[in-house]
Order: C-alpha cells, then sequence, then structure tokens
C-alpha cells in the first residue's frame, strides 16, 4: 500500500526522521514502536501527509503527488481521538462528508453499530463523553469515507487499562471485519504484539530492527532491543 | 495567491470604509468657534445675524479647537466663518508674511480664499493688571512704573512666557528687573492673582475677571503690545447676503460690551445663543429667536446618539478589516510580526496628535474621529485573531488537514469558531477603549460625549463635566456586558462545556 524510499525528514538542523525504507503491505496491519522522541510519530505523520519528507512515497502503487486526493482514502486517528470540541460527536464524524455534499447520514449508524456507539452519545459534545468514547467517535470519523488505510498514532495511550483492554479487542476486530490496512503507533511492546507480528522498533529516528516479538527476542539486531524488551517485562 | 488575499481584503475593507465616509456633504454654512468662552459668543453671533439675513442652513461647531485647528479647516473648506483677531494673525497664523498693514493682512487672506471684515469694534489686547489695592499702594499707573518694584512676582499664561513677543519682549522693551514669572493656566493666573499668591499678570482687555475682581490695568505707555482687533475670517465664496450679515456686524461692539458679554456666559452662566439674538437684534433690527435650550436628557439623548455612531461605524470598520489582518498574521509568521508590529505603532501615536495630524486629509468632524478610532480599534482585535488562531492544538490542525479539508474549510469550519471567544474579546476591549476615546473627537468638532466635558472644563462647571462623563462611563459598562453576552452566544456550547470541566 505504501513504498517508502530513503525517507527523511529534518527542521532546520534537528534531524528527526534518518533515511529509512520499508513497505506497508495491503491489508496487513504494521506497529512502529519505540521510546519518545524514537520518530514513530513522524513516520506516521509522512504517511498521512501531514510532513513533508525527503525522498520518495509512493501511495497505492504510485508516487503521492496531490495530498489532498490521497488523504481521503486515510484515516487517521490520534490519541484522545483529536476531535473538535465545537462540534457534536455526529457533527464530527460527518464533516468531511458534508463538506463534500455527501449524505452519509446511514453510513454513521452501520459504523456505530461496529464500535458501539449509542444514539444518545452521538448527539453529545466531546467534553461530555469518556476517553473510549471519543476515541471510538474519531475511529468512526475516520472510518467515514470508506478509506484503504488506517493510520493509528497511541490511540489507546490515554485510556485506563480495561477500557483500553476492550477497545484494543474491538479495534483489531474493525481492522479486521473491514480488512483495512492498518499503521499502528504506540510505545506499548505488549500492546504492539496484540496487533501484529510485524513489527518496527525504532530510536533516534532511525529503524532499529524489523520483524516479529519473536524475532526480537531471539535474534536481537542490537542491545537495546533486548534492553526494550526487559524494560517492558520488568513493569 | 494566497499572499494576494489579505492584501486585496485590506484594499477591499479600505473602499469599504471610503465608502462610509463619503456621505453627501449638504448644503449649510458652517460658523466655528475656538476654545474660549469669548470666541463661543461670538461665534453665535455670526450664527445668528447669517441666519437672520439668508435662508441657509447655518450650523455653529462649537469649541472646535485651537487657533491652529480653526485655521486649517477654514482654509481646507470645512468651515466658512470664525472669529479672530488681528494679532493673531499677525503674530502666529501668518508670522513672517507681510502683513503689518490691513492691506498686506487682507492680501494674504485673499490669497487662502478668505476675506475679513471691519474691526468688529472692540479689542482684546494684552495687558498688565494687578489688584486694586496693591496698585494704590504702589501707586502704579504704567507698565514703567513697575520699574521701581523689583520684587514683583508675574504670574502669566504659558503661551505668554514661551512666546517670543510675549515675557521677554515685554521685559526688554520696558528694562522691567523682575525674575520671578510663573507660567499657568489663564484662567487660574486670575485666582493666583487674588490670593495674593502672585503679584501681577497678563490679562486680555475683555476678560470679564477685570470687572469682576476691579483690576488696575496699567498702560502700555511705550506702545509696546500689539493691537488685537476681533474680526470675523470668512470664505470667499461665502453667499453675498451673508458676507454682508457679517461686515453689518462691525463696529458694533465695543470693548466694555464684549467684557459685559464674557461676564455673563462665564460667570453668570447664560447660553451664548441668548446673548447673540439680543446683539443681533440690537445692532442688525432682526428679531432673532434664540434657540430653545434642550432639556438635558434631549441633550444627553442627542449625544448618545452621535457618540455611538461615531463609535459604531470605526468598531464596524475595524472588525472588517482586522480579522482578515489576524488571520493573514496568523497564516504567514513573517508578514505577521510586521502586522502586528505595524498595528501596535499605531496604538502609541497620542491621541490628541493624531486627531489634529489628520485634519488637512480629513477635515473635521466625525470622518477623522471615526478614522482614528477605526485605527486604534485594528490593534486589540488583531492580536487577538492572531492569539486565538495561533493557540489551536496542533493535534485538532493535523486531525482537520488528515481529514483532508481544505485551508479554506479548515479555516471555516474548525479555526474560526475554536477562536471566536478569543476574537470577541478583543472586539470587546476595541469597544470599550473606543467609548473612551470617542470623547476626545469633540476637540475636533465630532460631538458626542465629548462636547459637555469640553464646554464644562471651558465655563468651569462641574455638573457640565459629569453631563458627558458619567454617561460615557455608563455606555462602556454596558458596552461591556453586551459584549460579555455576545461572547457567551458566539462561543460554540461545546467549547462551554470544555471550559466548565
Amino acid at each position: 500500500m505504501y513504498s517508502l524510499q530513503n525517507i527523511s525528514v529534518s527542521y532546520g538542523t534537528t534531524i528527526a526522521l534518518r533515511p529509512v525504507s520499508m513497505e506497508v503491505e495491503p491489508g496487513k496491519t504494521l506497529v512502529l514502536i519505540g521510546p519518545s522522541g524514537s520518530g514513530k510519530s513522524t513516520l506516521l505523520r509522512v504517511m498521512a501527509g501531514l510532513v513533508t519528507p525527503e525522498g520518495v512515497l509512493a501511495f497505492g502503487g504510485a508516487p503521492v503527488t496531490d495530498w489532498q486526493r490521497v488523504r481521503r482514502r486515510i484515516g487517521y486517528v490520534i490519541q484522545d481521538g483529536g476531535l473538535f470540541p465545537h462540534l457534536t460527536a455526529r457533527e464530527n464524524i460527518l464533516l468531511m462528508s458534508r463538506e463534500l455534499g455527501l449524505d452519509n447520514a446511514a453510513r454513521v449508524e452501520e459504523l456505530a453499530a461496529l464500535t458501539h456507539l449509542q444514539q444518545d452519545q452521538l448527539d453529545r459534545y466531546p467534553a461530555e463523553l469518556s476517553g473510549g468514547q471519543r476515541q471510538r467517535v474519531g475511529i468512526v470519523r475516520a472510518l467515514m469515507l470508506d478509506p484503504d488505510v488506517l493510520l493509528l498514532d497511541e490511540p489507546l495511550s490515554a485510556l485506563d487499562p480495561v477500557i483500553r483492554a476492550g477497545l484494543a479487542d474491538e479495534l483489531k476486530n474493525i481492522i479486521g471485519t473491514l480488512k483495512k490496512t492498518a499503521v499502528l503507533v504506540t510505545h506499548s511492546l505488549s500492546e504492539a504484539r496484540f496487533f501484529s507480528d510485524r513489527l518496527v522498533l525504532m530510536r533516534g529516528g532511525a529503524v532499529v530492527q524489523e520483524g516479529s516479538y519473536a524475532d526480537f527476542e531471539a535474534r536481537p539486531a542490537d542491545p537495546f532491543v533486548t534492553e526494550f524488551i526487559d524494560a517492558e517485562r520488568k513493569l | 495567491m494566497t499572499g494576494l488575499q489579505p492584501a486585496f481584503r485590506i484594499r477591499f475593507a479600505l473602499s469599504l470604509l471610503c465608502l462610509l465616509f463619503a456621505f453627501p456633504a449638504q448644503a449649510q454654512i458652517k460658523v466655528a468657534s475656538k476654545l474660549f468662552t469669548e470666541s463661543v459668543i461670538l461665534g453665535e453671533i455670526a450664527r445668528s445675524a447669517i441666519a437672520s439675513r439668508t435662508d441657509e442652513t447655518v450650523i455653529h461647531a462649537r469649541e472646535l479647537g485651537g487657533t491652529r485647528v480653526v485655521f486649517n479647516a477654514i482654509e481646507a473648506g470645512e468651515i466658512d466663518v470664525y472669529a479672530d483677531y488681528t494679532g493673531t494673525l499677525r503674530f502666529e497664523t501668518l508670522a513672517g508674511e507681510d502683513v503689518a498693514t490691513d492691506a498686506g493682512l487682507r492680501a494674504a487672506l485673499a490669497a487662502r480664499g478668505l476675506k475679513m471684515t471691519a474691526s468688529l469694534g472692540f479689542s482684546n489686547n494684552y495687558a498688565i493688571a494687578l489688584m486694586p489695592d496693591l496698585a494704590a499702594e504702589l501707586g502704579v499707573e504704567t507698565i514703567s512704573d513697575l520699574r521701581d518694584h523689583p520684587n514683583l512676582v508675574f504670574g502669566v499664561a504659558s503661551e505668554f512666557l514661551d512666546r517670543a513677543d510675549g515675557w521677554q519682549a515685554l521685559k526688554a522693551a520696558y528694562d522691567l528687573p523682575q525674575t520671578d514669572a510663573r507660567g499657568m493656566i489663564h484662567d487660574l493666573a486670575y485666582r493666583a492673582l487674588a490670593s495674593g499668591q502672585t503679584d501681577a499678570i497678563d490679562a486680555y482687555t475683555t476678560d470679564p475677571q477685570i470687572a469682576q475682581y476691579d483690576l488696575k490695568l496699567l498702560r502700555d505707555d511705550r506702545g509696546h503690545f500689539p493691537t488685537y482687533d476681533a474680526v470675523f475670517i470668512y470664505r470667499a465664496d461665502l453667499p453675498a447676503a451673508a458676507q454682508a450679515a457679517l461686515e453689518a456686524l462691525a463696529g458694533s461692539l465695543d470693548e466694555a460690551a464684549m467684557q459685559q458679554l464674557n461676564m455673563r456666559a462665564q460667570l453668570g452662566g447664560e447660553a451664548e445663543a441668548v446673548l447673540a439674538a439680543e446683539i443681533v437684534s440690537e445692532v442688525l433690527g432682526e428679531t432673532v429667536e434664540a434657540a430653545a435650550q434642550k432639556s438635558r436628557t434631549a441633550r444627553i439623548w442627542q449625544r448618545t446618539k452621535e457618540h455611538l455612531v461615531l463609535v459604531g461605524i470605526a468598531l464596524s470598520a475595524a472588525l472588517v478589516t482586522a480579522i482578515p489582518l489576524g488571520i493573514a498574521a496568523a497564516r504567514l509568521p513573517r508578514f505577521g510580526s510586521i502586522i502586528l508590529g505595524g498595528v501596535g505603532i499605531l496604538q502609541t501615536i497620542p491621541s490628541l496628535a493624531l486627531f489634529v495630524v489628520l485634519i488637512p486629509f480629513m477635515g473635521i468632524g466625525a470622518v477623522p474621529t471615526v478614522f482614528a478610532l477605526f485605527l486604534y480599534s485594528l490593534l486589540p482585535i488583531v492580536r487577538n485573531t492572531h492569539a486565538g488562531l495561533s493557540g489551536i492544538a496542533p493535534g485538532l490542525l493535523d486531525s482537520a488537514d488528515a481529514l483532508g479539508l481544505s485551508r479554506g474549510a479548515r479555516l471555516r469550519r474548525v479555526e474560526l469558531p475554536l477562536a471566536a471567544p478569543t476574537i470577541m474579546a478583543g472586539v470587546k476591549t476595541a469597544a470599550v477603549i473606543a467609548v473612551g476615546l470617542a470623547t476626545l473627537g469633540a476637540i475636533i468638532g465630532a460631538g458626542g460625549y465629548g462636547q459637555p466635558i469640553l464646554t464644562g472644563i471651558r465655563l468651569a462647571s462641574t455638573p457640565l463635566i459629569l453631563e458627558g462623563a458619567i454617561p460615557a462611563a455608563i455606555l462602556a459598562l454596558i458596552m461591556q456586558w453586551l459584549f460579555d453576552l455576545a461572547e457567551r452566544w458566539i462561543t460554540p456550547r461545546g467549547l462551554r462545556l470544555r471550559q466548565a470541566a
């Protein structure tokens, strides 16, 4: 779905992302993992067209020339949903459809059922919803235009453990049911291995190792990989 | 294109502004007066004389401003008539030109499209005055006699102290030995003299205080002071009947009569219009009804309307200009610092100076006042628009972009609604400031609540000052309250919930 060749990002003299090349296969879930400042969110923002990188980025087999069009084939979800506080859940969800003049009212019901959102919750403002409900609304909003790809930036990090576990199940289920390609960013190894067996571990703006959790354990490419695994085990 | 768009909007807003200003000028004759009582009385006399002899609508812009403001206004054709003094024209307004003779003075005025009547019959000259008992005790009759009393303390008008033909020239002309001369406001100089804090002052010979305190005026035995004959200055294109009415007033008022009028207005509180009606009926034989004094409620209502028009137009124009400027400043950071710096500098121009500087370009009255208020309203609105847009969480902008919203849709659907409360707070600040600043408009003839404040200062009347100051304060509070409501109304419900949470 995505093909990245020597993609890098720098702001002035600060290097946010060192040259990286990778493929994101259609229908699969890829997880970007690493500590804060590792460049994982920057890489996701490149895929969402929010940051213009050096290098060649292809989407759906062709280099991207018009982001405005490509963005409609991508759903992007950030921590806590990124909902517009002045709009109700339903208005948030329908914002882009209305802008395009599409009548997507029926699709809202469909997706709300899929994400277990109640009718009355749809007519509330973000400030009146719980963290888990906000994240569900964010996911529905991202799915409205039926994108090919879901980009998820720490979608579960702001939630408490029980809700987080429940929503993780649902999210994995949704991605599977709708057969979406997904790229998920997280700093949690357990979350990463729950979603996929294709992990990309990053550190300091560069990729350290690519592979499954089992690969990381058995054949660490760098002492940092072991350190990262041990750190999570300890807690 | 994005660089052009704000510029286009600015142009659009400015042309809108010009439209607002392009009210068709009504055909009417406009008399004006300077900031002191005698000038206002003479203005009323001119107004009522012209009104009695012509069918024209004649209005009087009272207390329009100082010598410079009024002369600029008549040169620019903003006003048609005002009263002045030959000495002032010779030594101040037209100083340096060949105006020593009356013919020279008339020629210099004619070159500006102006004419001058013959003397109205009195001159308002400089004189040196003492309290009567002190003068008797010292036995002084002439200014020369002062040489024998070197320890006398002078209290003179600040202007007299500074002017080349003032205190220094007087000292030189008479070899006066006194060294203690203090500058102060003219009206206060009389009080200092009466209370014995000073021994001698510079008086104007028609001041009512001369009679009030029975002051001794010393004879100018060396003929030092020039003559300040009172005359009307008027535009040469004034209708012939109006010119004739003014010329008919020449020679009609002697010094004692003028002093009496000043006394009745300044110390007796009689309306200038009533005094003027008396003089015009006497001199021209026309029956003139002095316009009935409006009730206080009617006056305040009238001024409230004037004040609201000034503030309303200025604020609306500022809104349509400042919000696009604030958006441009937030969008283009480099351009933004220029815009914010620019409107910031505008704010630092002293308001009195700005009003006067605008006169040559915009004349007097409501137009320059509205323009000045407009300029002062820009900063709070531009700054708050910029701050409101810059303060939006980056994650929300990312979400908007990732959804595929265009820049315009993002601005309309997301950024402006989120920034609305902050923008509104800026508008509120601008409105409250404008209500206060608009009172200054009265000094260039814009009316409003500043008018009674100005008159009150001139007549030393606290009730009159309060008649302007209290409504201005109340209007500012009402503005504050209304915009608080508007702010709540314009803040999207979802944002109010967030603030409560």
